[in-house]
């Protein structure tokens, strides 16, 4: 039997029926950050990856197969300009997997998410909030409000908020006033 | 004039109410509004009678003192709203950061409302916990190496401790500790690092309260000497000092208490001993890789599955992983001895460019004695 490994656990997983396994993934070029989040305590161990990167592809899916995981979705916060997503080559390899990216991205996936759409992986599940600025088909990728999911919550923000900064504004379409009214908007909630 | 002050707060007051509800335009606009209101005031009050057939050379000639109160006025609206700029700007530029409850009551007891701010925990550990660890691991790209910042944030004095400090990211690692209100005690060393200089020196020269930590196999020199066993206390928290000799002869692993008010899951802090789905090389400083068989075996593997494994390096992007993952996915450890030893004895890696410059400095915190290496005075 399959150890289930947890990377990150919390108090509120004793009461908790999902049990979430996360890795964060650096690719050093891009300086861009992949997330791993699985719910390990599912039997299928359904998995989705943010922000894949092209050249970090073999890795992560290797990093999967590992852990016996199931990728399900793959999912970008943005059409990005710094990097090449390695969306296109995880569906090569694995062609289950779904593509996901906001419908205002404009871009060409499998699924859509609007804000207020839930993505689920097994009892894990993540909220899209619209997050415009950077670009303008940016989302924010948030955990559960609810007893059963991870706690602290966890926001993957794409390059909507950086730590200590924020994404440049300067292409696809967007202005800077847009960006800071969604910033106050998204530091209210 | 008191009428006319009346004026101006109304109409400053109206718009400003206005502007926050709204989340509307630039400032600029609202100032481009309220003098052209105060000039309409101020026509209607002189001539009684439509503003369009004054002019500004009829004014000045015929009433020199009301020309003098409507400039007074275009600076105090430039002035108010000068502050207001900058009000506006603070408040957005550093985001508030909200205490989670256990932090906000033990805040409390310790009487320090004025840090609410800087307290933020970014992992948690179990209600009945007496300390709350603030962790933040950090990266530098040139070398690939992680330094990793420990705080017990539930301290009054939220005492912190730096474990392999790069010369090159010491700015950052001290900006962060200034940020979050916290107070640096020591800086730690796994052992003496071939592939990078240690920022412990640096560190030092800048704030020389902190003291320096590495074990004393490493024959380095530091402030503090640690031996299997010890425990290195910060608040509530504390790191328990294990051997873990085989990638340099003086290297130990850092694991966090095995006590209820610890943190949970434990975290290791292994340097180069035991990396993500690989280990520290052993052909140089004393290294030896039957003794880092050995030494992972026995004191990191043994560890519970889930403890957290962090190491002093990655070149593949991972961040962390867990003994159980280890267990199951490192492809060198997870074999017996004689082929460990094989594998490690047939790497054919190429002489440590850096380890001439690196390992003289590292052996006194970093200090480079050559000046044309110097980087700190």
């Amino acid at each position: 039997l399959r150890s289930q490994m947890c990377s990150f656990s919390t108090t509120s997983f004793s009461s908790s029926s999902s049990k979430l396994l996360f890795h964060q993934l650096f690719e050093k070029k891009s300086s861009t950050y992949t997330y791993l989040l699985a719910d390990a305590s599912h039997p299928e161990k359904p998995t989705l990856l943010i922000d894949p990167v092209d050249r970090t592809v073999d890795r992560d899916l290797s990093l999967i197969e590992q852990l016996g995981l199931k990728i399900v979705y793959t999912m970008n916060t943005h059409v990005h300009a710094d990097h090449v997503t390695g969306t296109g080559l995880i569906k090569g390899k694995v062609p289950s997997v779904k593509s996901v990216i906001s419908k205002a991205s404009g871009a060409t996936v499998d699924l859509y998410v609007e804000p207020g759409d839930k993505v689920h992986i097994g009892d894990l599940f993540l909220e899209v909030r619209a997050t415009p600025g950077h670009t303008k088909g940016c989302v924010t990728y948030v955990t559960g409000d609810a007893p059963d999911q991870p706690q602290p919550r966890m926001a993957f923000t794409g390059d909507t908020l950086l730590i200590r900064g924020c994404g440049r504004t300067g292409f696809q379409i967007y202005t800077c006033s847009k960006l800071l009214e969604q910033r106050r908007k998204w530091v209210k909630v | 004039m008191p009428i006319a002050t009346k004026l101006y707060a109304s109409n400053v007051t109206s718009t400003l109410n206005s502007k926050t509800n709204s989340n509307n335009g630039d400032l600029i606009y609202v100032i481009l509004i309220v003098i052209p209101v105060i000039k309409l005031f101020l026509y209607s009050t002189i001539h009684n009678q439509n503003p369009t057939t004054s002019t500004l050379q009829s004014l000045s000639s015929i009433q020199p003192f009301w020309w003098q109160l409507l400039f007074m006025l275009q600076k105090m609206l430039r002035l108010h709203f000068t502050t207001a700029l900058s009000h506006f700007a603070s408040k957005a530029s550093p985001f508030p950061l909200t205490p989670v409850s256990v932090t906000v009551s033990r805040a409390i007891v310790c009487n320090n409302p004025t840090r609410f701010r800087s307290q933020m925990g970014s992992f948690s550990t179990s209600s009945s916990s007496s300390s709350k660890l603030l962790f933040r691991q950090l990266f530098e790209k040139e070398s690939s190496t992680y330094t990793y910042l420990l705080a017990d944030a539930s301290h009054p004095e939220k005492p912190a401790l730096l474990i392999d400090p790069v010369d090159r990211t010491v700015d950052r690692d001290l900006s962060i500790i200034e940020q979050l209100g916290l107070k640096l005690v020591y800086a730690m060393n796994t052992h003496v690092h071939a592939d990078h200089v240690t920022g412990t020196g640096l560190i030092k020269s800048k704030v020389p309260s902190v003291k320096s930590v590495i074990s004393k196999a490493s024959g380095a020199t530091a402030d503090l000497y640690v031996e299997p066993g010890d425990k290195v206390q910060i608040g509530d928290l504390f790191l328990e000092v294990r051997a873990t000799p085989g990638h340099t002869k003086g290297c130990v692993t850092y694991v966090t208490g095995d006590a209820p008010d610890q943190p949970q899951p434990r975290m290791a802090f292994t340097g180069d001993t035991l990396l993500i789905r690989g280990c520290g090389r052993t052909d140089f400083q004393g290294g030896s890789s039957e003794q880092l068989y050995k030494s992972i075996h026995s004191q990191i593997l043994t560890l519970p599955k889930s403890t957290l494994i962090y190491p002093a390096h990655d070149y593949k992007g991972f961040t962390v992983s867990t003994v159980g993952e280890e267990l199951q996915n490192n492809p060198r450890i997870t074999k017996d001895e004689e082929t460990f030893k094989n594998i490690m004895g047939n790497l054919n890696l190429s002489y440590p460019k850096m380890i001439d410059i690196a390992v003289p400095a590292n052996m006194v915190c970093g200090i480079q004695s050559n000046p044309k290496q110097a980087e700190a005075s």
